[in-house]
């Protein structure tokens, strides 16, 4: 199949590079604004994917020279006809200091794509709103929160561990108005 | 300050931000970095450098560890 880079939207890219990588026996999970993107149907846009992955960087590397993206150092990876670029944060998935492993699964028409659940994501977000005090991930937390399922006692149970009830209620404040 | 080339320092700079260990945003034209807080063993991390600290010789305490850090007027004497 031929792939036309400048033509697809960010989840079908997810869900090509997923399924390249799957074939070649290299589980990954999505995560960062790219789930965002996926979650509030691109009210958000993402220009890169994060893919974390316990596999070598230089076997990911062999298997993504398929698809002509080069590794171009820290991790990233690019093909100049596309527009997204493919980062891979260093393993392990987690939020803080808590390991994940219940992920969402999300079937397309190129693939099925591991990501983040919708509640694992607006968490996500929130943390770089309580750590750099964010106004963007804030933005892209409420996003998610309003066009999925999230499980919002969950959420303010795990803000109480990173000292962010305070923001918690802006969060939940602004959800409620925007 | 540890008398050690300024490139050597970026390179381990780097593997540590590949590593998610460390973070950094540009400020003007200089990179500040500074710990992941969303790195999973931060906390762990900085007991073990913290132990590692507690280790330091009162000579390298005094060379690396005890410059001035408060705020000092512009043109008063360091």
């Amino acid at each position: 199949m031929k792939i036309e880079w400048n033509k697809v939207g960010i989840k079908e890219f997810a869900a090509i590079i997923s399924s390249h990588l799957k074939k070649n026996d290299i589980e990954v999970v999505l995560v960062g604004g790219a789930c965002v993107s996926i979650y509030s149907n691109n009210k958000y846009l993402s220009h890169d994917i994060d893919l974390i992955t316990d596999t070598p960087i230089r076997e990911v590397s062999q298997v993504l020279k398929d698809l002509d993206f080069v590794n171009i150092g820290s991790r990233l990876f690019e093909n100049p006809k596309c527009r997204f670029i493919i980062d891979f944060p260093a393993p392990p998935v987690s939020i803080g200091d808590t390991p994940i492993r219940k992920f969402n699964s999300l079937k397309t028409r190129l693939g099925t794509i591991q990501l983040l659940t919708p509640t694992d994501c607006v968490k996500d977000r929130l943390a770089a709103y309580y750590f750099w005090n964010d106004q963007q991930s804030l933005d892209q937390a409420i996003m998610v929160a309003k066009h999925n399922k999230v499980n919002l006692s969950e959420v303010k149970e795990w803000s109480k561990k990173y000292d962010g009830l305070e923001k918690y209620e802006v969060f939940i404040k602004k959800h409620s108005i925007d | 300050m540890f008398n050690i080339p300024v490139n050597g320092i970026q390179q381990q700079m780097d593997r540590l931000e590949n590593g998610g260990v460390l973070v950094s945003s540009l400020v003007g034209k200089t990179r500040l970095y500074q710990f992941n807080p969303r790195y999973p063993f931060l906390k762990e991390l900085k007991s073990l450098i913290q132990k590692a600290m507690d280790f330091l010789s009162e000579n390298e305490l005094n060379k690396y560890y005890r410059k001035r850090t408060r705020p000092r007027k512009k043109g008063k004497a360091l």
